[in-house]
């Protein structure tokens, strides 16, 4: 028994059709129902760290929503912790960690310790367990240099390790990160990930949305691509990564070419200064081809091969998909 | 439920340190409130005044009646002002879902986390002209009609706060639902402020059976004074009680349906 | 500057909902003052027509002197915007009353007149044209007045931050003292003899008894001119202070 477990479930909203006149839209009401999520099979076990992504409006909110019970399924059976979310809404919420990255869950106008005090109680922490993560999370994020300070004085990375503090202060055997790097800088960033990284460790299940695509690269082995509602790739990033086969070659010339050759599988994509760029698709024109074309009638004074970015391959996957 | 009062002790004590910033605004805005219910009062007296009595309420009874009144709106609303009238902005900001994913009631949560702390001056002013009433009235109270009087006031508070509960949660449903709150709950509300006997009757009926807001303080004032004009007032004078806890209860399980509706908004 | 004020007055219009509940609001909280003064002069039939028709008036009255230049200044100061408007002191104060006076016009249009269309018949039983036009110099005089006091709350507000308090406070006595929900007539004669010494009653109890036929004569007409201006002046001489105090402090704080 997974962690998480979807059957078949599904997600339609209704949305209010905006009438014409003033009286129809007070009396009447008339619905457009728009499916969010279609039909989605999914297993999550103990101690993965899976990656949700996917464009927007793909869906991806409504089912991390689902997990986490705050919405609940229009059809399909959907189980977290062996329990239904949403019917046993207080138990799950034990046992799990959020963390919304655009929306805090600290108090403003209060200190972090305060917010602290108020979550032990709430979620009745002992105090050895309390104590212990607080020095956890001091070594770690180094929370406690900012202890005092009113929650509306802190810098966006530190309100956001504050958010995981806190998210992690019950020992949740399931945590859920909704964009959690957003807007932060480099330090924080790697910061952050390096904490989720030993969190994951520790056998702590993460599930984690992030448009920034390192996030998923550094954090989670698994990888979910949501779109139009549905799973479209469930899949390990390295295998994303293997299926793209396609190579950008830089070259530099010694001095400027008397012919670029036009291979198949491989095209002149653009020219920086000196640097010609080519993209090379590696199932159709191999290496040593390409060597052939063009370093003979040119001297080749630099050449160097770049796997394409990951950026750039999810991008391809997204506009695939629409096709 | 221990918890619940554990944990609002708590969050209380830590609003009143995040508002101690603002201390100056916080007595300010105490002092405001007794002086705008006091006037309130004022008005009363001047009428009874000039008009010797309203129906034979004096300025004594008019203190009971409006009182009652005020000081079970004032304690509902340290309790649920606030975050039933801005229930609508939570909901539109997608801000319930902080609550949602804590192991504890969302009404509770919403409780909690804000102190009506503006309506102290209320409940000061309307606890001033109680007592004195009270005590001018001293003759005609027994210690039956004494705990009752603590009893409606629990009960007022209830019905108070339970309409309050039904007003936030109607922006489940519907946009700026704030208006229609002030119109059902506010101005028709304000007819209790004289005794109903004064209306055509098709209002007490509409105070009695649609609405019932005669049930916070005209119907237990009756009983009180012994002002009842037959049977059926006194009958509903001794319902009152179950009238506030039937609204309360009402009041929870219309927002929890709501919250059902509930669809956060999302990306 | 007219674009402002033509904006300010759409904006009231814009939630059709809303307006519709406003006058909806406004309606009931007249029909449950009607209904008690009806109760009390129920063996006077001329003094109940009277008071249902103040009521009706001062609602309207009270809605043309609503003022949201509070609201526009103290949104102004809550931004921080407030230093760059001191710049230019006079133009910032017209800015915002060319706001609130598309606002106040809106409300007349979609509050105060229906309400007024809706009460018809009971209005213009008692009162004429004629008598409208010569209330209308303290409607004006009231309005500039409401203006001044409440651009004065709003400014204090850079002294204490939230000022809704006091702002809640000064509506409260004026209100009082100038006979809005109960003619100054029925006041008890010891009150009555020191609220006919201020000049607030200027702002509701005249006009609606001028509109009613009540008061005659050009004697108490004059007189209560002059106090209007009086006390306007005061005002005004307040504000500036305040306003005063305001740049000053603005700049002791560094802008």
């Amino acid at each position: 028994m997974g962690i998480i477990e979807l059957y078949d479930v599904k997600k339609s909203y209704k949305v209010a059709k905006r009438e014409r006149s003033f009286l129809k839209q007070l009396l009447f009401h008339r619905y457009d129902e728009i499916v969010a999520v279609q039909g989605i099979n999914l297993q999550i076990e103990v101690g993965e760290a899976v990656g949700i992504i996917g464009p927007n409006g793909a869906g991806k909110s409504t089912l991390i929503k689902m997990m986490v019970g705050i919405l609940q399924p229009t059809a399909g059976t959907l189980y977290v912790n062996s329990k239904v979310p949403y019917k046993h809404r207080k138990q799950n919420a034990k046992n799990i960690g959020v963390v919304f990255g655009q929306r805090t869950q600290l108090w403003w106008d209060l200190p972090l310790e305060d917010t602290l005090k108020l979550h032990r109680e709430m979620y009745e922490i002992p105090d050895a367990i309390y104590k212990r993560n607080i020095e956890k999370f001091d070594k770690t994020l180094g929370i406690c240099s900012f202890w005092h300070q009113p929650v509306r004085q802190l810098s966006l990375g530190q309100r956001m390790k504050a958010d995981l503090a806190v998210a992690l202060l019950h020992d949740p055997k399931l945590l859920f990160l909704d964009e959690p790097t957003i807007g932060l800088d480099v330090m924080a960033k790697k910061q952050v990930r390096d904490f989720l990284k030993s969190i994951n460790g520790d056998n702590v299940t993460i599930i984690l949305t992030s448009h920034d695509l390192k996030d998923i690269e550094e954090i989670c082995p698994r990888v979910i691509m949501v779109n139009h509602g549905s799973i479209v790739i469930d899949t390990s990033l390295s295998e994303i990564k293997a299926k793209v086969s396609e190579q950008k070659i830089l070259v530099t010339f010694a001095e400027q070419p008397k012919s670029i050759p036009v291979l198949e599988g491989c095209k002149l994509v653009s020219q920086e200064g000196d640097t010609f760029i080519f993209q090379m698709d590696s199932l159709k024109c191999s290496f040593t081809d390409f060597f052939a074309a063009v370093g003979s009638k040119n001297g080749i004074e630099n050449i160097s091969v770049q796997s394409i970015d990951i950026d750039e391959i999810v991008r391809k996957m997204y506009a695939e998909d629409v096709q | 439920m221990r918890k619940f009062f554990r944990l609002y002790r708590i969050y209380t004590i830590q609003f009143f340190k995040a508002r101690a910033e603002y201390r100056l605004n916080f007595w300010l805005g105490i002092l405001a409130n007794i002086y705008s219910y006091f006037i309130t009062f004022l008005n009363y007296w001047i009428i009874t005044r000039r008009f010797e009595n309203i129906d034979g309420w004096g300025f004594a009874d008019m203190s009971i009646l409006y009182g009652i009144n005020l000081f079970t709106y004032a304690i509902a609303g340290t309790f649920v002002w606030y975050n039933a009238f801005q229930l609508e902005e939570e909901i539109i900001s997608g801000g319930l879902d902080r609550y949602l994913v804590r192991p504890m009631g969302v009404i509770e949560q919403l409780i909690c986390s804000r102190f009506g702390d503006t309506f102290v001056g209320q409940v000061i002013v309307a606890g001033i002209f109680l007592t004195w009433a009270m005590f001018k009235h001293i003759s005609l109270l027994s210690i039956g009609k004494v705990l009752y009087f603590f009893l409606i006031l629990i009960s007022g508070t209830m019905l108070q706060i339970g309409a309050m509960i039904v007003v936030g949660s109607l922006s489940f449903w519907l946009n700026k639902s704030t208006k229609i709150g002030e119109v059902f709950y506010y101005e028709i509300r304000s007819l209790i402020h004289y005794p109903l006997s004064i209306y055509p009757v098709w209002i007490r009926y509409l105070l009695t059976y649609l609405l019932p807001w005669a049930f916070i303080n005209y119907y237990p004032a009756l009983l009180l004074l012994g002002k009842g004009n037959s049977v059926i007032d006194y009958v509903l004078g001794g319902l009152s009680p179950f009238v506030g806890v039937g609204v309360f209860a009402f009041s929870i399980v219309f927002f929890y349906k709501g919250l059902q509706v509930y669809c956060s908004p999302g990306n | 500057m007219i674009y402002i004020f033509k904006m300010e007055y759409r904006r009231c219009l814009v939630y059709k909902s809303e307006v519709l509940f406003s006058v909806v609001s406004s309606a009931i909280s007249i029909l449950v003052q009607m209904a008690l003064w009806k109760y009390l002069y129920r063996d006077n039939w001329a003094r109940a027509e009277y008071m249902t028709a103040y009521v009706i008036l001062s609602v309207i009255l009270g809605i043309i002197y609503s003022n949201t230049i509070y609201y526009t200044i103290t949104e102004k100061i809550a931004n921080g915007n407030f230093a760059l408007e001191l710049l230019k002191p006079v133009d910032f104060l017209v800015l915002h009353y060319m706001r609130s006076l598309g606002n106040i016009c809106g409300q007349i249009s979609f509050r105060a007149v229906p309400i007024s269309i809706l009460f018809w018949p009971i209005i213009s039983k008692n009162i004429n044209i004629i008598l409208v036009i010569k209330a209308l110099p303290f409607i004006v005089a009231g309005h500039i007045f409401c203006t001044a006091l409440f651009m004065w709350c709003g400014l204090i507000s850079f002294v204490i931050v939230e000022s809704w308090a006091i702002r809640r406070l000064t509506d409260n006595t004026i209100s009082f003292l100038a006979g809005a929900v109960i003619p100054i007539a029925v006041f008890p004669d010891s009150l009555e003899k020191i609220v006919r010494a201020l000049p607030f009653q200027y702002l509701y109890d005249y006009p609606i008894r001028i509109i009613l036929g009540e008061l005659t004569g050009y004697e108490i007409y004059m007189k209560g001119l002059i106090s209007i201006v009086h006390g306007f002046l005061v005002m005004w001489v307040v504000v500036f202070v305040t306003f005063r105090l305001a740049i000053r402090n603005c700049t002791i704080q560094g802008g």
